[in-house]
């Protein structure tokens, strides 16, 4: 019985091979966006579970409430972890990391490079899983001095692996030059894999970092603690132990707080497993990641993955579904042969069932092939590093075959339904009309046709968007911009000064800035509280990115007094401060600066120093002489931009031997900005033009099946005397309509869908009406070529042998 | 073996009914050859597919082997056509993606007959009709005559008590004709099947030993 079934089915996919073709490559194609996107999810979920700890392993979180407003922080500070440990006997272990976005210039005696560092308790071993390959474990961290590089630093510092004992340098660390003494490598450990939320280069001991960086506070949040509970732990009575710890005291400092007229937030403890981390890392903010957590991400990308590539499967689901219901006279004759001689139902139904299932295998099959040169270019879209060998975990192969039983199911049960339900008398009989589509067939094809516009007004909009934040007049000019970072304690302004004079009549470059990030920090103005972006630089800066003073005038060195007191604000900043006459007025800075007061020397326009998505925030530029600066701005004037690079390097190993040349282009890191939109874009590019081919194939075998099935008529139609014209109309009305009905619905939900997009951008386009234009005209004008160019091939056969062969 | 009582067809039309069949009561008996004769439209096609299970009866009562059909299952019913029950079309009905071989098999497939025993059987038949040349052709490879021969050999491969067969030669020419009838006359005599047709040929109806008239769908 199933021998006779293959037989039959292998028999009519050769016979109906155009078609075939037609259903296993959209399927080919939709399985391997399936695969991909499961292939990311996985990944996306796979992180942090490498742990032993697991799933004890636990990251403290803190909340903080401010007038009504929350805020979730993924860390805490030094003194909330040995405090806890004390006084929570649940807790097995503490570790603090802090780390992540914490670079230092680390040289051995030959080399010296940019490591990523990441300071932690010295059980760092025993609570997170990273093996370590020489060295012990237990004791690696114990000294003050002592460090720990991954594999990879390693081989690129000393080129083996054989390093314990050997001695590193680290001139401007402010720990490392306090202790005097140089570092020792106690161990070397494995590269982090990739799925790991913790990375890092060096290892250091927690007490190194302390020498430098102390602090008492309980109401900070800026480095991660990690704690290993007891297996049967309840965590809600150790979050309210955590918060009874924290009341005791934080209580002085609560009091303090709010002596110095600050609104002091009400705190909050929870608990994260570190497996949850990644889709959810609370960032302490987006300027400071030094919690030891990187490569946070979010859920969404794995629904719009997941979303899109379900939506291209379905789309070649549909096609099957629809050639086999239009195909479908031609097996309901044998499904009435196969009732009278003795089948049922089931089997009837098992039987063509059958077929979706071969086909699915097929196209299954060719997915996972398709999937393996597609996969780097999938790597760099996605920005994951997933191997070819990721394919044949048991996971992913569970899965894919959840994928063929699901496709199976999706393709095939309908038209198998169908036929399995039909009366042998009424199909061997001729008395139900069973070719071309019916109502829910002409559904799919709107539906289809509905996705395909909406994708193409989304690809518009997208584009045109990204369009106009790369157009868009920042306020300042960006362009050949060279950041060249000063990390560490360093006297900024004399190597400023010697970079300067370097540069002096130099082609190279006209001028430069030393500038400094200090983030979002309070500043007080007439009794009110502004929440201000920090940022210092010097007098050459406005000249430098070409930024218009509004009013004032910019630091000068005819002011000493600039140097410490002086301020130049944004407008956004005069309009938060409600002040008409800003020039001369005075604030008080955040008590990093300070605690006297700072004039406002000058007002800048507004520009935008942050991503588009955000209104321009108030700002204040100190001077970078008196409070530091952690890069040189240098404007390059060589249009080759690799050659200035050099020179620069060049410059810098002068003025700063034995560290790292570490540069990035002002307009390629706002670009990284939109870095999460560009990919979407460049995804949803992709997908568009797959979806249109697959609805092409559709629309084309669609086209193909009804001028056969109707070849007779249309030869009657032509003896009668109908024009090519004509017989194109008759085949073509059928399709425009099902279209004109799809852009009907695409549109407004594209406009709400799009427009809603929209809106996470402060600086936006409106929805461009061209997308709905582009995208309807386009969606028209592709199916009239496929429809047409077989509707023209049926008005031109000659109709003595349509006639004949019926 | 086949009793028909005050059997009625009729389909709904606007506020009242077109009958199909009226009131027909027949009996057939186990190795009888009947004929169903009548004018075009008369019911004879109807009458047949509900003597053959494959349309139910609006009214009235038919006993198939003794058992009240209209009884019976979804399940009952195929395993009557599977056991019992052999049909043959006027347009043939093979499966064209099948060899003739293995449409002759189909019906033994649902049956569930060992392998060898179909082999042995489809061997049997395909030499009886001096088919074995043609065994490995498809439908459209074979004239009409050859077709409706295949279609036969169909209907009886699984022993069939009775065949139902819907204008048997009605696409044939009357050489192949003859061939045909010739068979069922010897299927009826030498293996006793119950034969029951449909046709307008009195030549045809001449084979059997009994002609059932319908006129406007009564008996006539």
């Amino acid at each position: 019985m199933f021998k006779n079934f293959l037989k039959i089915t292998v028999r009519h996919f050769w016979r109906t091979r155009l078609y075939v073709c037609i259903n296993v490559s959209g399927l080919a194609i939709g399985s391997a966006c399936l695969v991909l996107a499961a292939l990311y999810i996985s990944d996306e979920t796979s992180f942090d579970n490498f742990h032993q700890n697991n799933p004890n392993l636990y990251r403290i979180t803190t909340s903080f409430t401010n007038q009504g407003k929350v805020v979730n922080v993924g860390g805490t500070g030094q003194v909330q972890g040995p405090a806890f440990k004390e006084q929570v006997p649940e807790i097995l272990a503490y570790n603090r990391i802090m780390g992540g976005d914490i670079h230092g210039d680390v040289r051995s005696a030959n080399n010296a490079f940019k490591l990523r560092m990441l300071f932690t308790d010295d059980n760092f071993f025993a609570v997170f899983t990273f093996k370590m390959l020489r060295g012990d474990a237990r004791s690696a961290l114990k000294n003050i001095n002592s460090v720990v590089l991954t594999k990879k630093t390693a081989l690129k510092l000393f080129n083996r692996l054989n390093i314990v004992g050997q001695v590193l340098q680290m001139d401007a660390d402010p720990s490392a030059i306090r202790i005097r003494k140089p570092l020792v490598i106690s161990g070397v450990v494995d590269d982090p894999p990739v799925n790991s939320s913790i990375q890092f280069d060096i290892l250091f001991p927690f007490r190194f970092l302390q020498v430098s960086f102390e602090d008492q506070n309980w109401l900070n949040a800026y480095l991660g603690t990690f704690v290993v509970l007891h297996p049967s732990s309840d965590l809600r009575s150790i979050i309210s132990k955590f918060d009874q710890i924290h009341s005791i005291n934080a209580k002085d400092q609560l009091v303090t707080a709010s002596k110095s007229g600050e609104r002091a937030p009400k705190i909050y403890y929870g608990l994260q497993r570190i497996t949850d981390i990644h889709l959810n890392p609370q960032e302490v903010s987006n300027q400071n990641r030094e919690a030891g957590i990187i490569n946070g991400s979010k859920p969404l990308y794995s629904y719009i993955f997941f979303g899109i590539a379900v939506f291209v499967l379905l789309m070649a689901s549909i096609n099957f579904i629809n050639i086999s219901i239009a195909n479908s006279m031609k097996r309901a004759r044998e499904v009435g042969i196969r009732k009278t001689t003795g089948s049922n139902q089931a089997q009837i139904l098992f039987q063509f069932l059958g077929e979706p299932a071969f086909l699915n295998i097929v196209a299954l099959t060719l997915a996972i092939i398709l999937t393996i040169p597609v996969l780097p270019v999938f790597n760099q879209l996605s920005g994951k590093q997933i191997n070819i060998s990721d394919i044949f975990s048991q996971q992913l192969l569970m899965l894919l075959f959840a994928i063929l039983l699901f496709n199976t199911v999706v393709s095939g049960l309908y038209p198998a339904y169908m036929l399995s339900k039909l009366s042998p008398v009424e199909v061997l009989y001729q008395r139900i009309k069973l070719s071309g589509l019916g109502g829910f067939g002409r559904g799919l094809v709107v539906f289809q046709f509905v996705v395909a516009i909406l994708l193409g007004i989304a690809t518009f909009v997208f584009y045109a968007q990204m369009r106009f934040v790369e157009d868009k007049d920042l306020g300042y000019s960006p362009s050949q911009i060279i950041k060249i970072g000063i990390s560490g304690v360093r006297d900024v302004e004399r190597i400023t000064e010697n970079f300067r004079n370097e540069l002096e009549n130099d082609p190279h470059s006209s001028d430069l800035s030393l500038v400094g990030e200090f983030g979002f920090r309070d500043a007080k103005i007439n009794d009110r509280k502004i929440f201000t972006y920090y940022r210092t630089v010097d007098d050459h800066y406005l000249n430098l990115l070409d930024i218009k003073l509004k009013e004032g005038r910019n630091f000068s060195s005819q002011f000493p007094s600039d140097k410490k007191y002086g301020a130049l604000v944004n407008e956004a900043f005069v309009r938060a401060a409600g002040l008409t006459d800003p020039i001369g007025k005075q604030f008080l800075p955040d008590s990093h600066f300070g605690s006297e007061v700072f004039t406002i020397v000058g007002v800048v326009k507004n520009f935008h120093y942050s991503s588009l998505r955000d209104k321009i925030q108030p700002m204040i530029l100190l001077a970078s002489e008196q409070y530091g600066g952690d890069a040189l701005w240098v404007k390059n004037e060589k249009s080759n931009s690799q050659e200035s690079l050099a020179h620069f390097e060049n410059i810098y190993k002068k003025v700063l031997p034995a560290t790292v040349f570490d540069y990035s282009f002002l307009d390629e890191q706002n670009a990284l900005d939109y870095q999460q939109e560009l990919r979407l874009q460049k995804m949803i590019t992709i997908v568009t033009a797959l979806s249109v081919f697959i609805c092409c194939l559709g629309l084309f075998a669609l086209a193909h099946l009804s001028t056969t099935q109707r070849a007779r008529e249309t030869g009657i139609r032509i003896v009668l005397g109908a024009t090519v014209s004509s017989i194109l109309v008759l085949f073509s009305k059928d399709f425009l309509i099902m279209i004109g009905i799809a852009i009907l619905i695409a549109f407004p939900v594209g406009f709400y869908v799009m427009n809603a997009w929209l809106e996470s951008f402060a600086y936006r386009i409106e929805v461009p009406a061209q997308a709905f234009i582009l995208s309807g005209g386009f969606a028209i004008l592709i199916a009239l070529l496929t429809v047409s160019s077989q509707a023209f091939k049926a008005a031109l056969v000659n109709p003595a042998r349509s006639l004949r062969s019926e | 073996m086949i009793k028909l009582e005050k059997i009625s067809k009729y389909y709904p039309a606007g506020f009242g009914k077109t009958y199909v069949l009226r009131h027909i009561d027949l009996n057939i008996k186990e190795g009888e050859f009947i004929s169903i004769m009548g004018p075009s439209g008369s019911g004879k096609s109807t009458l047949l597919h509900i003597l053959g299970l494959l349309e139910e009866p609006s009214e009235g009562e038919y006993l198939f082997l003794d058992e009240p059909v209209q009884k019976l299952t979804e399940k009952k019913r195929t395993e009557l056509h599977r056991h019992h029950i052999g049909f043959v079309f006027q347009a043939y009905h093979l499966i064209d993606e099948l060899t003739v071989y293995e449409n002759i098999e189909t019906p033994l497939l649902y049956k569930g007959t060992p392998s060898s025993e179909r082999k042995s059987r489809v061997a049997e038949l395909l030499d009886r009709f001096n088919m074995v040349a043609k065994k490995d052709l498809f439908p459209h490879q074979l004239s009409g005559g050859q077709q409706q021969l295949v279609g036969v050999a169909r209907a009886i491969v699984h022993n069939p008590k009775v065949i139902f067969a819907d204008e048997p030669t009605g696409n044939l020419h009357s050489e192949q004709s003859i061939e045909i009838m010739e068979l069922f006359q010897k299927l009826n005599q030498e293996d006793k099947v119950t034969i029951v047709q449909v046709t307008h040929s009195e030549i045809n109806a001449g084979y059997g030993n009994r002609v059932v008239r319908l006129k406007d769908g009564w008996l006539a």
